[in-house]
């Protein structure tokens, strides 16, 4: 954060996510069990959450890397589908996901975790990587200018703030405190609450505009309905208006 | 001189990219480039043509000059004896006995130290590819400078002894990259992954009109009205044609359609014309399945081939990463593949393409895309999505200059 004329502006940041090998490996679901127990925070988020960076592949949620590893390559639909429900927590906790992706492997009995394996050369070897923070020169000084920043900006940026942050340097996000310092509680909650949503990052930034263009329209609404009578017709033909060249994906004039 | 020089003729390359990849795949590239700004950037490797990494560098350099950061391309010297024993290198780090000795390696040495007095290499930031100029770091390296080693080889194999005469060069670097996790050796240096990737606008990926694509597909003689089943491969018993012929056999006894397995010719690999005749008994008597032997420069026709297919298979039981599947998952095809490898990280089962281990799997499968149009899409719509995210030139360069501003800046 930076502070110039007595406003505090703030930098966004992308990042490229550098992967280096754990020289680790796991053969059939009993190895699994065992990775998870010892991988460090890192590595579980990597296999978890970064998925949401990639494209959404025409769905909300994600696959994560472990549950695509079982059901597509050791081919044990069932507890791929479990796993991928365990990946899903109510906070950025990688203990709380840690703790539920241990329990589905535990339920499995040993003899069953060591039949289900991978064929020779399919193994899931885990990862872990070196985040190269990358400033984007996009400072924004007001919850507009970071709505308006963050609708063009790569996908990196929202999940460096939003999901990495939470989640790795926790508590909360240095942006979603930003916000809240700005006085805009309701989007600092709605940004906070993107961290462990499990949806995609192109998911999340679509609902966070849209939720986002709702509140402003229906607040600029508001603000005119204070107005007098042409004034206030005049305000409500540009709402209007600009939504309706929103829907069509039209610039304004 | 030693400098090649690249070719900037016809469209930016940059805007080739932002259309194809989208301008928000650039941007992080973009912001590199800045963060990066001041520096200049040195290639190096052992020839300007021929071969894949050749072929990557000059769209790299030429893209970066676009982007501005001044890149250039510098190729070390050898003569036949350094080439024939960079040659046996290259075998011995895949895996065959090496039949180097000590007068060998002083020759492999000397011609380090010749490149060393040779090449400029005067940029802040030097990227040696591939172990022909690996010594030079220890010869050449100045304050200031940062230097990575980029391997494209497979090492996982590599024969211990010939490691062992390259790994103290490697010591001399900030960092190395490797392009999957299974290549990468014991090092004391920092190394890290940067999968390869694919040129969209090569001529191997790139779009085809129509009529260019009947132009390269009629001479080949295949059914027109038939859905394509392709496989794109070397002939070689790993990629298991063989297998994806008695697939095909048991798929045929459901649902019509055409096998194509296209390869190189195998005349100077005695291994492949052997298993290109394997194929050749497995297929005979089928008038559904054709064999190719197409030469090496075929890129177009691989194109269109790939364009034609209705399901592209690719069904190896050892892999490297196999960029095939990129290339068809790239021109929106429903993707068969053996779940090996750097395969599982392109086919995402059931949303990019669908993964099998049997040849049963594979003939479920191959029923299973052609009778459903629908599921052909999403896996198509998704799979390139998948690619356009992952595996493009741009972001191979990305990850360079990420792996520079680590190591130079910290």
């Amino acid at each position: 954060m930076t502070e110039g004329d007595g406003s505090v502006s703030f930098e966004l940041h992308g990042a490229v996510y550098l992967y280096q090998s754990t020289g680790t490996r796991a053969a059939n679901l009993d190895d699994l069990l065992r990775l998870i127990r010892e991988a460090d925070a890192q590595t579980l988020f990597l296999h978890t959450q970064m998925p949401r960076l990639r494209s959404s592949l025409g769905e909300d949620t994600p696959t994560d890397d472990l549950s695509a590893w079982v059901s597509g390559v050791v081919q044990d639909r069932e507890i791929g589908e479990r796993l991928a429900f365990a990946t899903h927590t109510t906070s950025p906790s990688i203990e709380e996901v840690r703790a539920a992706l241990v329990q589905v492997l535990e339920a499995v009995p040993e003899r069953t975790r060591i039949e289900r394996d991978a064929p020779h050369g399919g193994e899931f070897e885990p990862l872990r990587f070196d985040a190269v923070s990358v400033p984007t020169g996009l400072h924004v000084e007001t919850p507009e200018d970071l709505v308006e920043a963050l609708g063009r900006s790569d996908r990196t940026v929202w999940f460096h703030h939003l999901i990495e942050e939470p989640w790795l340097s926790g508590p909360g996000s240095a942006l979603v405190e930003w916000v809240r310092a700005t006085g805009d509680r309701k989007l600092a909650d709605a940004l906070a609450g993107e961290a462990a949503s499990g949806y995609s990052v192109a998911e999340s930034r679509t609902r966070i505009l849209r939720r986002w263009q709702r509140s402003h329209i229906g607040r600029r609404v508001a603000e005119a309905s204070d107005r007098g009578g042409l004034e206030r017709s005049a305000s409500g033909r540009e709402v209007v208006g600009n939504l309706a060249r929103r829907l069509a994906g039209r610039k304004r004039p | 001189m030693s400098l090649v020089t690249v070719d900037t003729t016809g469209p930016s390359l940059a805007e080739g990219y932002r259309e194809l990849a989208g301008s928000e795949s650039m941007q992080m590239l973009e912001a590199l480039v800045r963060r990066l700004e001041g520096r200049r950037l040195v290639m190096v490797n052992s020839t300007s043509s021929g071969g894949g990494v050749a072929e990557i560098l000059h769209r790299l350099v030429r893209l970066l000059n676009e982007l501005g950061l001044p890149t250039q391309w510098e190729v070390m010297r050898g003569d036949a004896r350094f080439y024939r024993i960079t040659k046996a290198i290259h075998n011995a780090l895949h895996g065959a006995p090496a039949v180097l000795d000590a007068e060998d390696w002083e020759h492999f040495h000397e011609m380090n130290r010749a490149a060393a007095r040779e090449l400029a290499l005067d940029g802040d930031l030097v990227m040696i590819h591939d172990p022909q100029p690996v010594a030079l770091a220890g010869l050449r390296r100045r304050p200031g400078q940062t230097w990575v080693w980029r391997c494209h080889i497979d090492l996982s194999v590599a024969r211990e002894d010939c490691w062992h005469m390259l790994a103290p060069h490697v010591a001399h670097y900030d960092a190395a990259v490797f392009s999957h996790r299974e290549f990468v050796p014991k090092l004391d240096v920092k190394a890290y992954l940067a999968p390869p990737s694919i040129d969209p606008l090569s001529d191997k990926n790139r779009s085809l009109e129509p009529e260019e694509e009947r132009a390269l597909i009629d001479p080949l003689d295949l059914p027109a009205r038939k859905p394509l089943i392709v496989q794109v491969s070397r002939f070689d018993r790993l990629k298991d044609p063989v297998g994806v012929i008695q697939a095909f056999a048991l798929a045929r006894r459901r649902e019509d359609a055409h096998l194509v397995l296209a390869g190189g010719s195998a005349d100077d690999d005695p291994e492949g014309a052997m298993v290109l005749e394997e194929a050749r008994e497995r297929a005979q008597g089928r008038s559904d399945v054709s064999l190719l032997a197409l030469p090496p420069d075929a890129h177009r026709t691989i194109n269109a081939l790939q364009r034609r297919a209705t399901i592209v298979v690719q069904k190896s039981l050892r892999e490297g990463f196999a960029l095939t599947v990129s290339e068809a998952l790239w021109k929106e095809r429903a993707v068969i593949a053996g779940a090996v490898g750097g395969i599982p990280l392109q086919v995402i089962h059931d949303r990019t393409g669908v993964l099998v281990r049997s040849i049963e799997g594979c003939a479920h499968q191959m029923v299973r895309l052609l009778r459903s149009p629908d599921l052909r899409r999403r896996l198509g719509r998704n799979g390139e999505a998948h690619v356009r995210d992952l595996f493009l030139l741009p972001r191979e360069a990305r990850d360079y200059l990420a792996v520079f501003a680590r190591a130079a800046m910290g």
